[in-house]
């Protein structure tokens, strides 16, 4: 698969801006290439053209082999339309034909495995049922070139394996996968090599783990402690105190006493509000979120200026460096009102507990649940 | 392995049917029509009783108003069947015009996900609004023979075979002007104010609620090829009851204007539709 972009000076006028600009490399088959970049970079542009869902203004992409695209899972999905039938319109979407989808129906079921209801409506479906039987279709399109654009964040952890599974599979059944992601875990998991945009243009392509590396060098924000997102309608700022005090603290002690202390502000009255922060390690996995309303605080009504203070006592974040985001939604609404994830970064050091120096380190995995351990001697 | 090879890259051609693309998708093309049918009536007490309702109330409506209180000619003809063959032919055509011209706005997020040819969806309204047409045809086939029984009309004749062909050219008119305002819908959203009130106003400039005959004979090739629609209700009158005033160069004018619509159509739906997922 190749791309080439290239410039031949066609105008655009002052509002219009280029969303991708030269970029060129090729996929070779049967090798599965990541794509990474922050928000905004130009990752999910360069999918929809790869796809023709959108039409680039210069430059050519030549595809060989039959494409099929899973931009999300469950697209054109019918809440009228029982289980059977959605697998029908829904592998036709994503482009198989009626006699493929027939032989393959069983398969399918098996895979979803969500048992006695494929003749339910699917609007009666829990989300998770509706995400199994949405990527057990998608996962058994059989393309040449599978482009995927981080999908696989979905279901449980059970089902979630098994499509990581059914992804490596298709590599090495020989087929080109292009994979967008933003977790850098999977990337390097799964991915031959990557290609790094930023804003619009190819920064490098190459081996998956030496781009992530000149990724995450560059794209990690800025060592803070301390960060303030929206605009002046609507603003969070996150901020790790050490518990007690006032101060910001420089770094975080394994261990240790702490507050994520989130301050909220609006000009308009703002209802119902729920308040969370996630907390990611370095390459992009969710670790942990703190959630008001999981902790007892109520849905609340703020102006002006309020704070929300996450108490964490004895953190059991492994040394090494993480990053926190925060939300803000409305009570009830799928989407947040306000978010940002990732907005700041913070090391965690180890540290002396207990008058000893902690001998965990980063090897010994994310975080240390609180545990202890005694000697039998048995004899 | 078959080599399939896709280049992307800008298209330059003005009239890119891709005729090969629709084909290769009309699995698709027949779920979407499929999923309409079935979707429609749901969880409706009547179901699609509401498909043969509809005609028969606005028939009665405008047999005791129209036709009764204000006299309007039906051109001795009984009035609830002129009335039926005008009703089922603007309402295909409505429901077209509703559909497709917001074919973009509704299927915005299928859009911007998948690809397929977005010409499947305004052609498989055709299909779906073709059962309800099938069905009200029957309706209308019932009160011909009843009539006939009568002997208020002559009966039916070899005439009721042509209905297809009219049938063909209503979807070919209907589709095209619903690929119009799809594609100016898209790039203006003023259009989506503007199509209920077109349904309206061509429900009056459209011979439903009186006869052909009442448009000056000088006018009505001029009015056959500005609205096709016209002539298409006078033939499917001609379908059942078997009196037209049309004359050939009519019909002639209004099959040239349905095919330029229709070229016109296809040609600003496809620039539509290379980009318009960017700015929707």
């Amino acid at each position: 698969m190749f791309g080439r972009g290239s410039d031949t000076g066609a105008q655009i006028s002052r509002d219009e801006f280029y969303a991708l600009r030269d970029i060129t490399f090729s996929v070779p088959a049967g090798k599965v290439c990541g794509i990474i970049g922050r928000n905004g970079s130009g990752k999910t542009t360069l999918l929809k053209v790869l796809t023709s869902i959108t039409e680039p203004e210069a430059g050519e992409a030549i595809l060989k082999g039959r494409i099929g695209s899973l931009l999300e899972v469950g697209a054109g999905f019918h809440p009228e339309l029982n289980g059977i039938e959605n697998i029908y319109l829904n592998g036709t979407i994503l482009g198989m034909s009626k006699a493929e989808i027939t032989s393959k129906l069983d398969q399918i079921i098996e895979f979803a495995d969500i048992g006695a209801v494929l003749e339910t409506p699917v609007k009666r479906y829990s989300s998770g049922m509706y995400v199994r039987l949405a990527f057990a279709i998608a996962a058994h399109l059989e393309p040449d070139i599978l482009i995927v654009d981080e999908v696989l964040a979905v279901g449980d952890a059970e089902f979630q394996r098994k499509s990581l599974a059914k992804m490596k599979d298709a590599a090495g059944e020989g087929r080109t996968v292009l994979f967008v992601s933003h977790n850098m875990a999977m990337v390097r998991q799964l991915c031959d090599m990557a290609v790094y945009l930023e804003s619009g243009t190819l920064k490098e392509v190459g081996d998956a783990s030496s781009v992530i590396d000149s990724y995450l060098a560059v794209a990690a924000p800025r060592q803070t402690t301390r960060a303030r997102v929206g605009t002046e309608d609507l603003w969070g700022e996150l901020r790790i105190v050490a518990a007690g005090s006032e101060a910001v603290c420089d770094y975080v002690k394994f261990g240790g006493d702490y507050d994520f202390v989130l301050r909220l502000g609006a000009k308009q009255p703002f209802r119902r509000g729920v308040a969370r922060v996630h907390i990611f390690e370095q390459e992009g996995g969710l670790i942990s979120a703190f959630e008001s309303l999981a902790e007892g605080v109520d849905q609340f009504d703020f102006s002006q200026m309020i704070e929300v203070v996450f108490k964490v006592r004895s953190l059991g974040l492994l040394p090494g460096t993480y990053t926190a985001g925060l939300a803000l939604y409305a009570w009830g609404e799928e989407e947040p009102t306000l978010s940002a994830d990732s907005c700041l970064s913070f090391d965690v050091v180890a540290a002396t507990v207990n008058d000893a120096y902690w001998p965990y380190l980063r090897e010994h995995g994310i975080v240390r649940l609180s545990h202890s351990a005694e000697l039998r001697v048995l004899g | 392995m078959t080599e399939l090879i896709t280049i992307i890259r800008r298209r330059r051609g003005w009239f890119d049917l891709k005729l090969s693309r629709v084909w290769n998708h009309r699995d698709l093309l027949l779920l979407f029509a499929m999923r309409d049918i079935k979707v429609r009536h749901k969880q409706t007490l009547l179901g699609p009783g509401w498909l043969v309702l509809q005609p028969l109330v606005w028939t009665a409506v405008f047999t005791a108003t129209i036709s009764g209180v204000a006299g309007v000619s039906t051109g001795n003809q009984p009035a609830p069947l002129f009335y039926l063959c005008g009703l089922i032919v603007w309402s295909y055509f409505s429901q077209i015009i509703f559909t497709t011209s917001q074919v973009f706005i509704a299927n915005e997020h299928l859009f911007s996900k998948v690809y397929f040819p977005r010409i499947i969806l305004p052609v498989s309204a055709l299909l779906s609004n073709g059962v309800a047409l099938l069905i009200q045809f029957v309706v209308i086939l019932i009160f011909a023979v009843a009539y006939g029984w009568m002997g208020k009309i002559d009966g039916l004749s070899w005439r009721i075979l042509l209905f297809p062909i009219v049938v063909v050219q209503l979807a070919a008119f209907s589709l095209a002007v619903g690929l119009v305002l799809g594609a100016s819908t898209a790039k203006y959203r003023d259009m989506g104010f503007m199509t209920p009130f077109l349904v309206q106003v061509s429900m009056f400039v459209t011979p439903v609620l009186y006869p052909f005959s009442f448009i000056p004979e000088r006018y009505r090739t001029l009015t056959s090829f500005v609205n096709p629609l016209a002539v298409l209700v006078e033939e499917s009158r001609w379908c059942f009851l078997g009196h037209s005033h049309l004359e050939a160069n009519q019909v002639i004018a209004s099959v040239l204007s349905t095919l330029a619509v229709l070229a016109a159509g296809v040609i600003v739906y496809q620039r539509v539709e290379r980009t318009v997922m960017d700015t929707i």
